[in-house]
Formats: C-alpha cells, sequence, structure tokens
C-alpha cells in the first residue's frame, strides 16, 4: 500500500520519467510500460530516498531540498512572471455593482445550457472563466440557484480541462450543504476560482489558466458596461473607466505567451478594445499615505475619466468579443 | 488498448500533479489569514529558493478596504516584502513591522501597486531548500 507523500517537483525524477516515455514508445509491451507507471509511481509517491531535511519537512509543508538547480532556474524570469499576476477577480467588480446599488438581472448571463457546446480546451477555459464571472455576480446578489447551476456548469468545464480535482465531489457537496450561508458560498466559490488556477499553473498550463482569467475578465467588463452610464449613473462608469489598468496589465500577461495560437487570438481581441481605451484619460498624478490611528490610507491625485461616446465604444466592442466566444 | 492508454496517460501526467505543492500551503496556512476578506485575486503562489525576488502588480480600487498578504515558508527564513507605487515611491515595507506577513490598508482612488518579495540568501547552508510563498489580496464586503 502506498502510504508516502507525493514528494513533488522532483527535476530529476522527471527527467528519467521522460527518458522512460520516449523508450516505451518505441519498444516496450503494456507489461513493461506497467512496469515502469509502477516504478514512477513509486518514485513520486514516495520521494525516493528522502534526505533527513526532506523527512523534516514533507510536502504538505510547502518545502523541499533544491536538488538539481539547472532545473529549476532554467527559464526562470518567464516561469515567474507567468505565475505571478493578478487583475481584480471577477467577485469584487460584482461587488461593486451591488454597491452602486443596481440590481441583479439574470438575462444577461451566459446561459448554463450551453456547456455542452463548448468542445475544444480553447472555448472550454474562456467559458470557463465566463461562468466564474456570472457565477460570483450570483453569489454577491445571493441568487443561490442561479449560483449552484453556475458551479455545476464550472465543473462541468474543469472536469473538460482535466482538473476535476479543483472542484470535486466532496467539495461540491459542501457547497450544497452551505448554500443558504451567503459567507461559505462567497468563499466556495473564491476557493473554486482560486482551485482552478492553482491546478493549471501547478500543472504547468498557464496558457489555459492566461484563457480563463481573461474570460472571467471579458464577462465582467460586458456585465459592468450593462450598468455603467445608464440615467446618468457615475460609479459604474467610472469603474469601467479604471479598467484601462487591468486590460494593459492583462495584455502585458498575454504576450508572455507568444507562441501560444489560442492565446493570440484572445489577444488580438483585447488589443482592439485597448484601441478603444487609449480615449481614457489618465492624468498621472502622486501617491499619498497617512496613518492614522493604525489605519494606512493610499491616495493618488491621478485621475481617470472618459467620455460617454468611449463608454459606449467600449460596450459595443466588449458585446462583440463576448459573443465571438460564448456562442 | 484502454488500458494501455490509460497507463501512458499516469506516466506523463504523474510529475505534473506532483509538482502541485504550494496549493495546499496556500488553502491550509494562507487562506485563513484573510480574516473575513474575501479573496480578490486567482493564484499567486510558487516555490521560491534562497536569493531569489519577484514583484507583482495589483489593481486596487478606490474607497475599498484590502488585506494584502505575503506568506513564505519558515524554510526560507525572513522574507521582505515592500509595497510601491509605479513610480517606485515605496509606501509600505515588513521590515520592523509587528505582522510581517499582513498590510491592511484602505485605497482612496484606483491605482496600481507594486508587491515586491526577496527571499534572503543562506550562504552558510549546506542543503537549500525551496518553500512556497504566497502573494493574496482580499477586500472588505
Amino acid at each position: 500500500m502506498l502510504s508516502c507523500n507525493f514528494i513533488g517537483n522532483n527535476p530529476y525524477q522527471r527527467t528519467l520519467t521522460i527518458q522512460s516515455v520516449q523508450m516505451i514508445k518505441k519498444h516496450l509491451s503494456l507489461a513493461a510500460i506497467a512496469s515502469v507507471c509502477i516504478g514512477s509511481l513509486a518514485l513520486v509517491a514516495c520521494g525516493g530516498s528522502k534526505t533527513p531535511a526532506e523527512n523534516k519537512a514533507p510536502l504538505e509543508s510547502g518545502a523541499s531540498e533544491l536538488t538539481n538547480k539547472d532545473e529549476f532556474f532554467k527559464d526562470r524570469e518567464q516561469a515567474l512572471k507567468q505565475i505571478f499576476f493578478s487583475i481584480p477577480a471577477p467577485i469584487e467588480m460584482a461587488d461593486m455593482i451591488k454597491d452602486a446599488g443596481f440590481s441583479f438581472d439574470k438575462a444577461m448571463l451566459n446561459s448554463v445550457d450551453k456547456v455542452a457546446k463548448y468542445v475544444d480546451e480553447e472555448n472550454r477555459a474562456i467559458n470557463l472563466g465566463i461562468y466564474a464571472a456570472d457565477l460570483s455576480y450570483s453569489t454577491v446578489f445571493e441568487q443561490k440557484q442561479e449560483s449552484v447551476n453556475y458551479l455545476a456548469a464550472s465543473k462541468t468545464l474543469s472536469n473538460a480541462l482535466g482538473i476535476d480535482a479543483a472542484m470535486d465531489e466532496k467539495f461540491m457537496e459542501r457547497v450544497q450543504k452551505n448554500q443558504n450561508n451567503k459567507d461559505s458560498l462567497l468563499s466556495y466559490v473564491t476557493l473554486s476560482y482560486q482551485n482552478v488556477n492553482a491546478y493549471l499553473k501547478e500543472g504547468k498550463r498557464t496558457d489555459v489558466s492566461a484563457l480563463i482569467v481573461a474570460g472571467a475578465w471579458v464577462e465582467t467588463l460586458y456585465l459592468s458596461t450593462q450598468y455603467a452610464g445608464k440615467n446618468g449613473e457615475k460609479s459604474m462608469k467610472q469603474r469601467v473607466a479604471e479598467q484601462t489598468y487591468s486590460l494593459n496589465q492583462l495584455v502585458s500577461y498575454l504576450n508572455l505567451f507568444a507562441t501560444s495560437d489560442r492565446v493570440n487570438r484572445m489577444k488580438e481581441d483585447l488589443t482592439r478594445l485597448q484601441a478603444i481605451y487609449k480615449d481614457v484619460i489618465v492624468v498621472k498624478g502622486e501617491t499619498s499615505v497617512e496613518k492614522e490611528g493604525g489605519v494606512t490610507t493610499i491616495g493618488s491625485t491621478e485621475t481617470v475619466t472618459m467620455s460617454d461616446a468611449t463608454l459606449a465604444k467600449i460596450a459595443a466592442e466588449t458585446v462583440v468579443i463576448r459573443n465571438k466566444y460564448i456562442q | 488498448m484502454k488500458a494501455y492508454k490509460i497507463l501512458l496517460f499516469l506516466l506523463v501526467f504523474i510529475p505534473s500533479f506532483a509538482s502541485a505543492q504550494c496549493k495546499p500551503f496556500t488553502k491550509n496556512k494562507v487562506l485563513p489569514k484573510l480574516n473575513g476578506y474575501v479573496q480578490n485575486d486567482s493564484y499567486n503562489s510558487a516555490q521560491m529558493a534562497p536569493g531569489e525576488d519577484a514583484e507583482l502588480m495589483v489593481t486596487f480600487f478606490g474607497g475599498r478596504d484590502y488585506r494584502l498578504l505575503v506568506v513564505a515558508h519558515p524554510i526560507l527564513g525572513d522574507v521582505e516584502f515592500t509595497v510601491s507605487d509605479i513610480n517606485g515611491k515605496q509606501i509600505y515595507t515588513n521590515k520592523g513591522a509587528q505582522d510581517k506577513e499582513a498590510f491592511e490598508f484602505k485605497m482612496k482612488n484606483t491605482q496600481q501597486l507594486v508587491i515586491k518579495i526577496k527571499v534572503p540568501e543562506q550562504k552558510d547552508a549546506v542543503v537549500q531548500h525551496i518553500g512556497c510563498i504566497s502573494i493574496v489580496s482580499g477586500f472588505k464586503q
């Protein structure tokens, strides 16, 4: 019985395994594959011969011995840039829509009935992001049934993407049990979004994670533009203008995946939007920091503004991009 | 043939699953420290080595309260983190701070801030270790 923990990212073991795959592809029978598999499982599961340091710092603790520096530091700068990337998660924009006093509108969301239509990895990833944004919006507005429906659709797509563990049956059962507790449901929603991205980033599928984040951002912008500026409304219009920061960050991030055609397709769409966003006026300013009663307040004289015409162009282009992906 | 494919799949993908090391660290050691704040980013955790540094640019919205966490595995020692504006003006450092992992603040206006982390060197260490670092932020509802 294998009772050891997975020892993790040991590049030496990985090199051995890759060489084994190449050899197997050429020569070996099913029985030989089974032997190598079992060997590989044993190596990975039990960690081969552990050093005392590894025994002191098992996998759960998040540390291990640096055994192969060349492998670890290979393309390191690029790898860290692909991991450390942040634009606000869809839940925050949904919260700001609610804060602005707007009400829930189910008609705006991408129907969960379409989930079976998304059959390739690119569409699954982007629509998983879109559903994640719709899930966040439904949860913030305390639409329990919608939340459960969008979580189920997200689970379907994450399973199809091979990341079943991100939202396993136990996770779904806990969501069902806690669906009447708003705070619990919110934490499950944010955890599911994090889990999906965690599994992809740690499985070295950062380009898929990038597509999910981009899909979520497009849907969040779409929802925001549906409210912004209506009847002289100002707060969401301001938030849409401020998305210029996130858009620039997102396009820069997608540039890290220049060899990925599917990421480049998304980047082309966002670049069109970026061209419209150039009409958003950002006047640079000075940052100020105040500390009062132990509370730090960060301010700036920087301003971000846009005209109604620019908002209308952004809203129209966002619809075009969104429609392309949700079909 | 089906068994062949399953075995080959296991062989190729098990090492990738095995590299998933920081997820449990983030879930068990970091997220509980958000303490009532709603997480507002995706996943920014990685194993880092002594002497390494990294940075993350984050947009924080005006009129909102945030809690920023930078939590490192103890094996890495005292990881330094700073928060600056995009012009490089330093707003915060955890050097000398009572809580070296958390920074709470209010944003008056929407602004991009840059979080920089620096893992100390371990020059005298016979065996070098890598450890997880997670950067997580949350907003107050």
